[in-house]
């Protein structure tokens, strides 16, 4: 479904990505790395807000490279930014009705609605709330809310985990392991590679912009590499 | 309802008797399509673009020049006039829409110091800096030649753009320039082309500042540049942040506010700019959102004196 076929990219003269490849299906697939590994560039070359200098990303066998950013979510991919990026001082419940900005049907719009708020309870409650009040955790639901409104045939979510307490990240996770259940393909960028080890079932490796390795999770799990760069044990 | 009494208030003027009061509402009325066009690209996209003035003055010279060479009535020079603004509002604007903060205020506020500059030299067609006297407007009846003949029309096309303004707040492209000031990265995630709004928000700016000119045109006999600089700017902008900015009620309370000042402190000219510095360093310091965005504040903190109120969401620009 999509295909990233060795994309090169770079910020003036820093190289920030060089010849990565990665492919997926219908799985949760993660993509770790330590810092400044090009994680979040490559999301950002696949949903065009970065242009690749080289290479070519197909969606459902179409070329999609290069394309801006609206149209590749017109095209169903969509991205949960990092750092739970919300629209602060509106309602959490006009944030989420920006997710549908581009579609128009009213009835499904509803739908979703109820079917967002039945991942996260929590956001019913507040919905006339403005959404920079929330805690930390349901602005990161909020964000992933609103990408859930926009219908995606593939979500993106880069570091979800990212400042959350250990339990708000279990839980978050447990709801990720949902949306994927109910048919939405997840591509997941993570430093918490324990995590997104468990819960993805393939995996790929960035190191200074290049693919060092990639795998089933639980064999990535058990590669004695893995487990000393990036679990940590 | 507050539109209604500023309508009723607009239409009683004129029984009051006085040309020099009819004046000062017609400037009152321009001004208020001037600001709620600048708080557009400020207070609503986000942006701190300061080329007003520029889109203004083309405005105003569009406007009378196309009057003085086709004898059009104003219905028909004013929207040409405006056109003409958004017209070099949608140029400027592909260069600002990749400049940020205060890059973007620099380069808009240098363009209006060039537009400034043009409108004092090019004599041959805004008459330099003699400036340049207008024929009267053309109604397709007759000729507007004082204030209070021009100030039905004025307030007429003040009324108009107020009500496109709420019709903007509520539509899709109102929705998406609030969404780029709040988080463009949000905003683009969301499937909201940033470039193409903010491109849309500078090109509808200047299409209001065009009709203000227009507007200006039709009660004023006469635009010399030195009106066309950064006092203007300034005044237009202290009248959005004294009223609230992003919102339509705050903008026009700040206009109407600031547009009094100058009767109510009238024997104090000496004192002016003072006083004026004082309101302004005031409300920035206890009503950071402005007249308007304490009144809202208020209001909720009334109503979250219910039993079962939590804390209430601000609710923006509700009017």
């Amino acid at each position: 479904m999509l295909r990233v076929e060795g994309i090169t990219a770079s910020y003036g003269s820093v190289h920030a990505l060089d010849d990565v490849s990665l492919t997926m299906g219908d799985q949760i697939v993660c993509l770790l790395g330590a810092n400044g590994a090009g994680k979040s560039t490559t999301l950002n070359c696949i949903s065009g807000i970065v242009q690749p200098k080289a290479g070519r990303i197909f969606f459902e066998d179409e070329d999609i490279t290069g394309l801006a950013p609206e149209h590749v979510v017109k095209r169903g991919i969509i991205q949960v930014p990092e750092g739970r990026e919300i629209f602060s001082s509106m309602t959490v419940g006009e944030n989420i009705l920006l997710g549908a900005y581009l579609r128009s049907d009213k009835s499904s719009t509803d739908d979703d609605l109820a079917s967002v708020l039945d991942y996260f309870p929590v956001l019913e409650q507040r919905l006339k709330q403005q959404a920079g009040t929330l805690s930390g955790g349901e602005q990161q639901m909020l964000a992933i809310g609103r990408a859930l409104m926009s219908k995606p045939k593939l979500l993106m979510m880069d570091e979800p985990s990212l400042g959350l307490s250990p339990v708000l990240v279990d839980s978050l996770f447990e709801i990720i392991g949902r949306v994927h259940k109910a048919g939405v393909p997840i591509l997941l960028v993570e430093q918490n590679a324990s995590i997104a080890l468990a819960f993805s079932e393939f995996g790929y490796i960035l190191e200074n912009g290049e693919m060092i390795l990639n795998g089933e999770s639980a064999v990535l799990s058990n590669n004695e590499a893995v487990r000393e760069a990036y679990l940590g044990l | 309802m507050l539109a209604g009494a500023f309508v009723v208030a607009s239409a009683a003027i004129p029984m009051l008797g006085s040309i020099y009061i009819v004046f000062m509402a017609n400037m009152i009325l321009m001004y208020v399509v001037l600001a709620i066009g600048l708080d557009i690209l400020l207070g609503r996209a986000g942006q701190f673009a300061f080329a007003h003035t520029a889109f203004f003055g083309i405005g105003i010279y569009a406007t009378s020049l196309v009057n003085i060479a086709t004898g059009l009535p104003f219905y028909l020079t004013i929207p040409i006039g405006a056109c003409i603004a958004g017209l070099v509002g949608a140029l400027i604007a592909l260069p600002a829409t990749r400049l940020k903060h205060l890059y973007l205020g620099l380069a808009t506020f240098a363009f209006a110091e060039v537009a400034q500059w043009v409108f004092n030299n090019w004599e041959e067609v805004t008459g330099g800096a003699n400036g340049l006297r207008f024929q009267p407007s053309q109604t397709g009846f007759g000729e507007i030649t004082n204030d209070l003949e021009a100030y039905p029309f004025v307030l007429a096309i003040a009324v108009f753009m107020v009500w496109i303004t709420r019709n903007l707040e509520l539509s899709k492209l109102g929705r998406s320039m609030e969404a780029i000031k709040e988080s463009e990265h949000a905003a683009t995630a969301s499937g909201i082309s940033v470039n193409r709004t903010k491109a849309i928000a500078f090109t509808i700016s200047a299409v209001y500042a065009g009709v203000a000119g227009g507007m200006f045109t039709l009660f004023q006999s006469y635009v010399h540049p030195d009106v066309l600089g950064f006092d203007t700017l300034v005044l237009v902008l202290s009248m959005i942040v004294i009223g609230g900015i992003g919102t339509l009620p705050g903008v026009i309370v700040g206009v109407v506010l600031l547009g009094l000042l100058p009767e109510v402190m009238r024997g104090l000219e000496s004192y002016q700019e003072f006083i004026y510095g004082i309101i302004l360093i005031g409300v920035l310091m206890f009503m950071p959102r402005g007249i308007w965005g304490r009144v809202l504040s208020l209001r909720d903190s009334m109503g979250s004196r219910k039993p079962e109120g939590k804390i209430t969401a601000s609710q923006g620009e509700e009017s």
